[in-house]
């Protein structure tokens, strides 16, 4: 059973094109970093020393310091680790149950699948930012109200899409038959129909990282997301951005980080999309 | 029967398509002519080659894929094949014209009817737009659509399969070409319109005298309307004769299993006739026969002789090596 | 006839998520921990002063009523009075509104500019390396964070190579058009990539349909082919997609108006939220979420037009 797993991956593998490889061999590199932070640096994210203010990058400080005296490269790595939970529970959670949602009201229909339109709908016409900006003005700022605030109303997409393969796929021969052999609902749903119509969601689901991760460091950006001192690298472009003209380095390093690990995660939801045979569909609008 | 005689004249014509999955040949060693005025069919199953036979004719198959491996159609005595995009532009527009098989997605739905039929007129720049008009309304009833005038701005959606078919019809003798190619046009429609539109085909045919190659797996079909008729298999042309001799006395052991397959109404069967086996599709050029695994009269020499058409009686060809086994 | 049916079912329909949007809006704010006017105040004042406010916002009377209030009032324009910037809130959206608007047509103009071409290209030569370098090079830009590229750009062009102004508005139309550049272009390369790769699916869908090659049989030249039969098809998705992203292009804009200090609603709303100005946040909301619904009417409006397919 196992030799069989490892075959299979193997054989994966092969098929896998040049995108989805690049993707998630960046991918890796950063994820390493942002685990294996405190043993790639001898600074703690933050210590503020005030005989290195401002300071260039250069072989001590390889990304410079801020006006705190920080090391700007551990806070960098530091952030990963930050950074990346945050947009992978922001991703991932609320796709869980808004993949439930969706399966439910798109097989279903009726009545259910009425109100949960209606219900999307309703979340789908504020745009995304400005519902999270809304949500956290009532809650303050922080990361557990960006938590609340992203599960409340991101499930949306995910039920969505979910519901409109559902709804195609529930006429479909072999979800009859297995109607009709008397399966239970839940198993027809999960174990039959649900492993033909996931493969968009995970593709979105990349996609989605990656929005996240530029929503949480945007919102930190504005002053509503993480809060000082932590590192997190939308916060560290704002504390930069006072200082563009003498420390270019604060606010683009922090800010190019986020660009790699964005790029990392397109190319493997690219690379993805190529090999599920789905790359010349309408990339999803969000 | 001579030379001159043939309108369009395919010689030694192979194609293959290079694709993922690997080489497939679609077409090999195509001999076939076709004479003015005549209705030619082509009969053979899915996948025997005779749509990309037809399309070749219009050099519509784009060029990776497909793979023009060699051989010429002479048309007017120029090769189709080696002609400038120009000048086969030309020949689409006004000498060769071509039905498809779905008439519901051969229109642009979100332009009209009419717009589409006579786009591309010869006549268009001469003349008015009025007289452009009245000539669609003109060929729309030639084809037995009724209230052309207000069908004419409709859109593809608001017509029927059947209908639209007859558009397309329309669409096609609007320049009044000398070869009309139709693959399998009736398939994708109901057997009463299917009657209907081969019906007017054939009007059409026999009032402008213009050639017709007809594609279809039905035999059924080529029966009733055409002069001659070709069977393909694996893209080779197996038999080739007159209407009347290729039924009654077939010369290719599958042209034997495609005519006994048909159910007969008034006989006691207890089973279907089949061809056993399904089709094969060969990846490399061989000029062995491609039928052996399937026929009942086969035999070790016919595993390894090569084959090519033979006259066995007069007009009547096949490619058969012992069409004498023949019961 | 067809018409007039069609426009009433879809207007119809957006009925019900606009009254959704009021309700959240409202009761949203209502479900604030704590009191909101002390809040506001920033617990800075007596129970007399918080009393009186909470009559003159009419925050006392009981929550249905004030619920339709609301409603009442904001259909007609009213969205109440902001309490902190002492003004009505109408007033405030009213004054900042034009930059915005500006703002997100300027950005919707450029990504269509730079993909239009992007995607022909990529269909004409579909799968050679210009196509993949096009995709990739998308990619980038899809992951590239607006509030950065935005500081690179005044860092680049503003300050460095000073051409263009770092921030404002301009008077004037075509001051607009010179202070917003910078800040649409931000915009528009994050629409851009995902407007490319539609357009290019959109336009090989139909450059493999059958009509085209019908349309191939009837002799037209390829480039008659794609100006007459492909384009059309190809742009309505074009539609759909800026009208679905309108609510990532007012996310965008509200962090690059903060950027690039563009005195638009964008801005306006995040004073708001450092002075927990409710009344501005709930009235900024519902406008928001009214444009993106009534964009997507109108795109669907549109679809009337080009694709006649809609009104069976």
């Amino acid at each position: 059973m196992k030799l069989e797993m490892i075959n299979i991956i193997k054989d994966e593998y092969k098929n896998f094109n040049t995108n989805l490889k690049i993707g998630i061999i960046i991918f890796f590199i950063i994820l390493l970093i942002g685990l294996f932070a405190p043993f790639l640096t001898q600074y703690d994210p933050l210590y503020q020393d005030y005989n290195s203010l401002l300071l260039p990058p250069s072989f001590n400080h390889w990304f410079g310091t801020d006006n705190y005296g920080r090391d700007i490269f551990t806070r960098v790595i530091y952030a990963t680790r930050l950074d990346l939970q945050i947009g992978f529970y922001t991703t991932y959670v609320p796709l869980i149950y808004g993949v439930m949602i969706g399966a439910y009201s798109g097989y279903f229909g009726g009545s259910i699948d009425t109100i949960m339109m209606r219900l999307t709908d309703t979340a789908m016409a504020f745009p995304f930012l400005i519902l999270i900006i809304f949500i956290l003005s009532i809650l303050g700022p922080g990361i557990q109200n960006i938590y609340i605030a992203v599960f409340l109303v991101a499930w949306t997409m995910y039920a969505r899409l979910i519901r409109a393969e559902m709804l195609v796929e529930k006429n479909k021969d072999y979800i009859v038959a297995a109607q009709v052999l008397g399966f239970g609902t839940n198993r027809i749903i999960f174990k039959h129909a649900m492993p033909n119509i996931i493969t968009s969601c995970i593709i979105f689901s990349m996609f989605d990282f990656v929005l996240n991760i530029l929503l949480v460091s945007g919102l930190s950006f504005l002053g509503l997301g993480v809060q000082p001192p932590i590192p997190e690298w939308g916060a560290m472009v704002a504390e930069g951005r006072d200082f563009i003209l003498n420390a270019w380095w604060i606010s683009t390093l922090p800010g190019f980080f986020i660009l790699l690990t964005g790029f990392a995660l397109c190319l493997i939801g690219d690379g993805l999309s190529e090999r599920f045979g789905k790359r010349n569909q309408y990339t999803v609008s969000v | 029967m001579s030379a001159e005689e043939n309108i369009l004249s395919i010689i030694n014509f192979s194609i293959n398509f290079v694709t993922q999955g690997g080489n497939i040949i679609a077409n090999q060693d195509i001999n076939l002519n076709l004479r003015a005025g005549e209705i030619l069919g082509i009969v053979g199953e899915s996948g025997s080659g005779k749509t990309v036979l037809c399309k070749s004719i219009l050099k519509l198959l784009s060029t990776p894929p497909a793979n023009y491996q060699s051989g010429k159609i002479l048309f007017e005595n120029n090769d189709l094949l080696s002609q400038s995009d120009e000048s086969l532009r030309v020949i689409r527009q006004k000498k060769i014209s071509m039905i498809f098989q779905n008439p519901m997605s051969a229109f642009n739905p979100v332009r009209t009817v009419g717009e589409q039929i006579i786009e591309n007129l010869s006549n268009k720049k001469i003349l008015s737009k009025k007289e452009t008009k009245n000539f669609c309304i003109e060929l729309l009833k030639k084809v037995g659509i009724s209230t052309p005038e207000i069908r004419y701005s409709e859109y593809p959606y608001q017509w029927s399969g059947g209908m639209l078919q007859r558009a397309a019809i329309a669409m096609a003798i609007r320049n009044s070409p000398k070869i009309l190619l139709a693959d399998e046009p009736t398939t994708a429609l109901d057997v009463t319109i299917q009657d209907q539109i081969l019906a007017l085909l054939l009007s059409i045919q026999k009032t402008t005298n213009m050639s017709m190659v007809l594609v279809s797996h039905d035999l059924g079909v080529v029966a009733e309307t055409c002069d001659r008729i070709a069977v393909m298999y694996a893209g080779r042309i197996v038999e080739l004769a007159k209407t009347k001799d290729l039924f009654n006395n077939p010369q290719h052991p599958y042209t034997v299993g495609l005519i006994n397959s048909i159910p007969r109404i008034n006989s006691h069967q207890e089973r279907l006739q089949n061809i056993p086996g399904t089709l094969k599709t060969f990846s490399v050029y061989n000029d062995k026969c491609p039928f052996t695994e399937r026929c009942q009269y086969a035999d070790n020499a016919c595993k390894i002789n090569k084959v090519k058409l033979n006259e066995i009686r007069k007009r009547h060809f096949s490619l058969c090596l012992y069409p004498e086994r023949i019961k | 006839m067809k018409y007039i049916h069609y426009i009433f079912s879809k207007v119809f329909s957006i009925l019900p998520v606009i009254f959704g949007v009021t309700i959240v809006s409202f009761f949203l704010i209502h479900l604030i921990p704590g009191d909101p006017v002390r809040i506001m105040l920033h617990g800075r004042a007596t129970d007399e002063v918080v009393k009186q406010i909470y009559q003159e916002l009419g925050w006392d009377k009981p929550i249905l009523s004030q619920y339709f209030d609301f409603l009442f009032n904001s259909i007609r324009g009213d969205f109440g009075k902001s309490y902190i910037q002492k003004a009505l809130v109408s007033d405030l959206i009213f004054e900042r509104m034009a930059p915005s608007v500006f703002l997100l047509i300027y950005s919707a103009v450029l990504s269509i500019l730079i993909s239009l071409p992007l995607s022909y290209i990529s269909s004409i030569k579909v799968n050679s390396y210009t196509d993949h370098l096009i995709r990739s090079v998308g990619l980038i830009g899809f992951a590239m964070p607006p509030f950065w590229i935005g500081i690179l750009l005044i860092l680049l062009f503003g300050l460095y190579f000073n051409i263009f102004p770092v921030g404002g508005y301009g008077i004037g139309f075509f001051e607009h058009l010179y202070f917003l550049f910078l800040p649409s272009l931000t915009i528009a390369l994050f629409l851009s990539p995902m407007l490319t790769q539609s357009l290019r699916a959109s336009i090989l869908d139909n450059l493999s349909s059958d009509y085209v090659e019908v349309a191939k049989s009837k002799g037209l030249s390829n480039k008659r082919i794609i100006f007459t039969h492909v384009l059309k098809n190809s742009l309505i998705p074009v539609i759909t997609i800026l009208a679905v992203n309108l609510s990532w292009l007012i996310s965008g804009a509200v962090i690059i108006e903060y950027v690039f200090s563009i005195p638009g609603l964008g801005s306006l709303l995040i004073r708001a939220i450092s002075y927990r100005d409710y009344p501005v946040i709930q009235g900024l909301c519902i406008l928001f979420s009214a444009m993106v619904v009534i964009v997507n009417l109108l795109a669907d409006l549109c679809y009337m037009f080009i694709n006649p397919r809609v009104l069976k």
